[in-house]
């Protein structure tokens, strides 16, 4: 592993551990799309309107997907 | 209760589901103009099927925010616990 | 302001009563991963969230959680409805039946009753969303367990339903813990 050494940067160490820091020591939930959804009276028997975001339990899924 | 009015419940709960889990969604997605257009479509739907029910059973909000028939119909049974489904 | 929609967001129903069942699903209620403890952190945390993305995500999931938690005291007083002292005895609901008939009372499973050191509300926001994604995830995983615990078909409907709740929920406040760290950046870059 390098030793950082401040004096000798030539800048572009600098940015990049600029931008690690932005990005460590987070958590990501990634965002969702609005692609489609259920009809209405099997979204309220699955819990939501969006498919993706079904995650039943035991594991089973429900069909009738409406691309919309 | 009887089965018209259970359905007529049942359809009420489904739309009002959707308006909800729409709504969530655009909490955080505010410039998403397709589930924007679907969740004015679902509140029309929904605001007319709560006053044909309303017009019927009695008023399903109160502070105002529907009207009511003579007796004061808001203390009506059943209350949401007591109806069996 | 909070007005009351005289309905339940979800049909609750159950096969038969059961007192056993009753005292589990009171963790739900009074517990500290139950709708109550769920509600009340929400709507405490929103007052100080930087970005409208958070404030409203916080008010509209709060309100939303306070009518779960109307669907679990639907759940708990069909369950005790009706039950008889032997029924109650056998069922080891002696203990709660003693001291509040079949009642509604925030409490736990054990009867320890519902306190404000469940929840948390503290002045940073990515700390406050980080709490409501966990608790999220832990009311999850208490669906899971209570769906173990019951054969009824009825009740395991509306406990799915709930489950399937908290898994949007979490996805929900992910994105604003998103938005919020955006706004984070932004602030400090002027």
């Amino acid at each position: 592993m390098k030793e950082y050494e401040c004096i000798h940067d030539n800048g572009y160490m600098q940015q990049n551990l600029e931008m690690l820091r932005y990005m460590l020591a987070k958590a990501y939930v990634p965002y969702q799309m609005y692609n489609m959804k259920y009809p209405l009276d099997k979204a309220l028997m699955a819990g939501t309107l969006f498919p993706e975001l079904v995650k039943p339990w035991p594991p089973y899924y429900y069909e009738d997907v409406v691309k919309k | 209760m009887h089965k018209e009015r259970l359905d007529m419940l049942k359809r009420i709960q489904e739309v009002e589901f959707a308006c909800i889990d729409l709504n969530l969604y655009l909490d955080t997605h505010p410039t998403d103009q397709r589930a924007l257009m679907d969740y004015n479509a679902y509140t029309c739907q929904l605001m007319m099927l709560k006053r044909q029910y309303e017009c019927q059973y009695g008023p399903l909000k109160n502070f105002g925010c529907s009207q009511s028939q003579y007796p004061w119909k808001w203390i009506d049974d059943p209350w949401p616990w007591e109806i069996e489904y | 302001m909070w007005i009351y929609e005289k309905k339940l967001e979800y049909p609750v129903k159950v096969s038969c009563k059961d007192p056993r069942m009753a005292r589990y699903v009171l963790t739900q209620l009074g517990g500290p991963d139950g709708e109550l403890s769920a509600s009340i952190r929400y709507l405490h945390q929103r007052y100080t969230m930087p970005t409208q993305t958070s404030k409203a995500l916080l008010t509209d999931i709060g309100t939303e959680e306070l009518a779960h938690w109307e669907m679990i005291c639907t759940m708990v007083h069909m369950l005790m409805k009706g039950a008889t002292i032997e029924e109650i005895k056998r069922d080891d609901m002696g203990s709660i039946y003693a001291i509040r008939d079949s009642a509604i009372y925030p409490s736990d499973s054990m009867g320890n009753p519902w306190t404000a050191a469940y929840i948390q509300s503290t002045g940073d926001p990515v700390a406050n969303l980080h709490e409501d994604m966990a608790a999220e995830q832990k009311a999850r995983a208490v669906y899971e367990n209570l769906l173990q615990l019951t054969d009824d078909p009825l009740l395991k409907d509306a406990l799915r339903f709930l489950r399937e709740r908290e898994v949007v929920h979490f996805q929900r406040f992910g994105e604003a813990l998103r938005s919020v760290e955006e706004y984070d950046r932004a602030k400090k870059q002027y």
